[in-house]
């Protein structure tokens, strides 16, 4: 039931209390009203009654006396007798007037009673009226001379049907007006019980209802009150859970539809600010890890320069040296003196050139600005091409390559230049590190999907504590004499940033005394049909 | 008889000039590739003069320079370096040399030496300080 219903309930209640206090009230007012109209028209009847009998009865005191004591004042008879008839007038008029306005069977009957009544009188008195005018007339009975017979008609006279008839109507409006006295008395004793009774039902059933509103609106105003502050303190998950289907039920539950808004946008809010902590955290990560990164590319550039610069002085030196001491010679010295110096001076300055081109190509490859042009080639002809070319570097140290190069037209993806680069720098350093007159070994296999170039020498091999460093810029095995031929310390690092753009790898196994072998591998393109085709007919 | 110097320096091409420096000087010259033949030739002939290379392979010229020194060695120790660095050239006078040169200088100050080179001493004092500068930069 909705708050408004019940208010309107409580005030229809207090409405209809006032209303039938009102209406009790307004009823006994007006029976009140009417028992006193009665009582008042039941004591002008009374008097209008006791009138005609005060009238009467000096009619017939008169009519006694003029009986009894003769004949003188018998001129006033007929005004005592006019004013009898005026008395009777009067009652009946009274009499009429009560009966125009009392209705009902029970008045009806009293009147018709009471009109008899009057009726009776009127002719009661007409009787004796009659007979003292026959008494009076001048040929009415002589009574004057028997006293006996003048008693008797005085009597008669004066105790007549008259007398008796007024009796009654007097003691009948005597009755009626105790009849109404009773009425009044049984109508307040009613009223009295009715208030009584409505009192006793309607004010405790006004208090209810007026408790019942209280009741239910102050528990749902706590209930929201009590939700209002929890939401207040945070609490975003406490509920006024408040199920009634009128106003307040329905404010609870915008109540708690809000405060599950509330907690929703907060938990939203939570989940963005830790998201947005995460990404923080993670972009603060990410930053600390490209400083580290760019703090260790600081390093390695500081650290490369100082190996560039002290790689460089040397051969430097070398050529200053060979230029001053020969200087020193004056203007008189041989012109072969000359002509050597300057020899070794361009030999010099060549190696110094070589140095600058790997160093240059090495800074050009860290900062991927090497050009590579790759196109799909055999490899054993890069792999014997290659071997070609080491031979004379070894010619003269009086070393052999043994090749062995497998059959077949496999190719790899590559530049040809590049990769022929990458298998000499494998091939000088055997040579390099290998005791004159030994030979070194070239093997070109296929491997699965993968072709492999291993370069084998007998040299002195590189220690196990070096041979993390050996693909490291300026790494030189300790074996070599350090010479014009010496190499610039770049060999293995291109090599492997070659291969490594060729998408293969370089290993090296090494070990004291025994020599050294190192392995690139490439990954071999998938066999084309004509290509394979040939190898067939070559097997066969 | 020419004075005869042990050149220990592991670089062929440095080994070259400067021998052919010291030769045109009036020197007699003996060469070592490496730290442990230096140190062996030392011992076996005194010589007055020794020029160490600072970076040898396998035994640096710091090395060797001390283990003469130790054996009680009185010849005049001039370490060489490609590099002048104030560091290296601390290092070398700690380990016992006399003097630390840049390589083109060492053989000036040798040069300006050629009479009288028996007396180190005397050179060492006052040529190699004169050139210390020089060795400096």
């Amino acid at each position: 039931m909705s708050l408004r219903l019940r208010i309107l309930l409580l005030q229809v209640v207090g409405a209809v209390v006032a209303g039938a206090m009102g209406i009790v009230a307004l009823v006994v007012l007006d029976r009140t009203r009417d028992h006193l109209r009665h009582v008042e028209a039941a004591n002008a009847q009374l008097l209008a009654t006791t009138e005609v009998a005060v009238r009467t009865r000096a009619y017939a005191q008169r009519v006694a006396e003029l009986m009894l004591l003769g004949r003188e004042g018998e001129a006033e008879l007929p005004a005592l007798r006019q004013e009898v008839e005026n008395a009777l007038d009067r009652l009946r008029e009274v009499t009429l007037d009560e009966m125009a306005w009392l209705s009902g069977p029970r008045h009806e009957k009293r009147n018709e009673r009471e009109l008899g009544q009057i009726e009776e009188l009127r002719s009661g008195f007409a009787e004796m009226d009659r007979r003292a005018r026959r008494l009076f007339a001048p040929t009415g009975p002589t009574w004057a001379d028997d006293p006996a017979l003048r008693v008797a008609v005085a009597d008669g006279l004066l105790h007549g049907d008259v007398i008796a008839a007024l009796a009654r109507a007097v003691s009948g409006e005597q009755a009626e007006v105790a009849e109404i006295r009773e009425e009044e008395d049984a109508l307040t004793a009613r009223v009295t019980v009715a208030l009584v009774v409505g009192l006793l039902v309607l004010v405790p059933l006004g208090v209810l209802a007026a408790h019942m509103l209280a009741r239910s609106v102050s528990r749902p105003v706590a209930a929201l009150a009590a939700a209002a502050a929890a939401v207040d303190r945070g609490e975003l998950d406490h509920r006024v859970a408040w199920r009634a289907r009128d106003e307040l039920g329905m404010l609870a539950r915008r109540f708690d539809a809000m405060a599950a808004e509330l907690a929703n946008q907060r938990a939203r809010s939570l989940s963005a600010h830790a998201a947005l902590e995460g990404q923080v955290a993670l972009r603060t990560a990410e930053l600390a890890d490209a400083n580290g990164r760019l703090r260790d590319l600081d390093r390695f550039r500081v650290h490369f320069l100082a190996e560039i610069g002290h790689e460089l002085r040397t051969p430097v030196t070398v050529l200053r040296g060979e230029a001053e001491v020969t200087l020193r010679h004056g203007p008189g010295a041989p012109e072969a003196a000359y002509r050597g110096t300057l020899q070794r001076i361009a030999a010099g300055a060549a190696d110094l050139g070589r140095l600058v081109d790997d160093l240059l190509f090495l800074a050009r490859t860290e900062a991927d600005q090497v050009r590579y042009h790759t196109r799909r080639v055999r490899l054993a002809p890069i792999a014997a091409e290659a071997v070609h070319e080491g031979e004379m570097l070894a010619r003269h140290k009086g070393i052999s390559i043994d090749m062995a190069l497998p059959m077949g037209e496999r190719e790899v993806e590559a530049d040809p230049q590049r990769l022929k680069q990458a298998l000499l720098i494998l091939l000088d350093n055997a040579v390099k590190y290998s005791p004159p007159g030994q030979a070194v070994s070239v093997e070109c296999r296929w491997k699965g999907d993968m072709a492999e170039f291993v370069v084998r020498d007998k040299g002195a091999g590189i220690p196990a504590e070096d041979l993390p460093r050996v693909f490291d810029r300026f790494y030189r095995g300790r074996g070599a004499e350090r010479n014009a031929d010496d190499g610039s310390g770049l060999g293995l690092s291109i090599a492997r940033s070659i291969v490594e753009k060729h998408g293969g790898t370089i290993e090296i196994e090494s070990a004291p005394e025994r020599g050294t072998a190192v392995c690139i591998r490439l990954p071999l393109l998938p066999r084309a049909r004509a290509a394979g085709a040939t190898a067939r007919k070559e097997s066969a | 008889m020419p004075t005869r110097v042990l050149l220990v320096e592991d670089d062929a091409r440095v080994a070259a000039f400067v021998r052919r420096g010291l030769e045109s000087e009036g020197y007699a010259v003996d060469t070592a590739a490496d730290g442990p033949a230096g140190l062996a030739m030392a011992r076996a002939a005194a010589y007055p003069l020794i020029l160490l290379d600072r970076r040898l392979p396998t035994l640096d010229g710091l090395e060797v320079c001390r283990a003469l020194r130790e054996e009680g060695c009185g010849a005049m120790v001039l370490m060489l370096t490609a590099r002048g660095g104030l560091q290296d050239r601390v290092e070398g006078l700690r380990g016992g040399a006399d003097d630390y040169l840049a390589i083109d200088t060492a053989l000036i100050v040798l040069t300006m030496r050629r009479s009288g080179t028996a007396d180190a001493e005397r050179w060492s004092r006052s040529a190699v300080a004169s050139w210390r500068g020089c060795a400096c930069g």
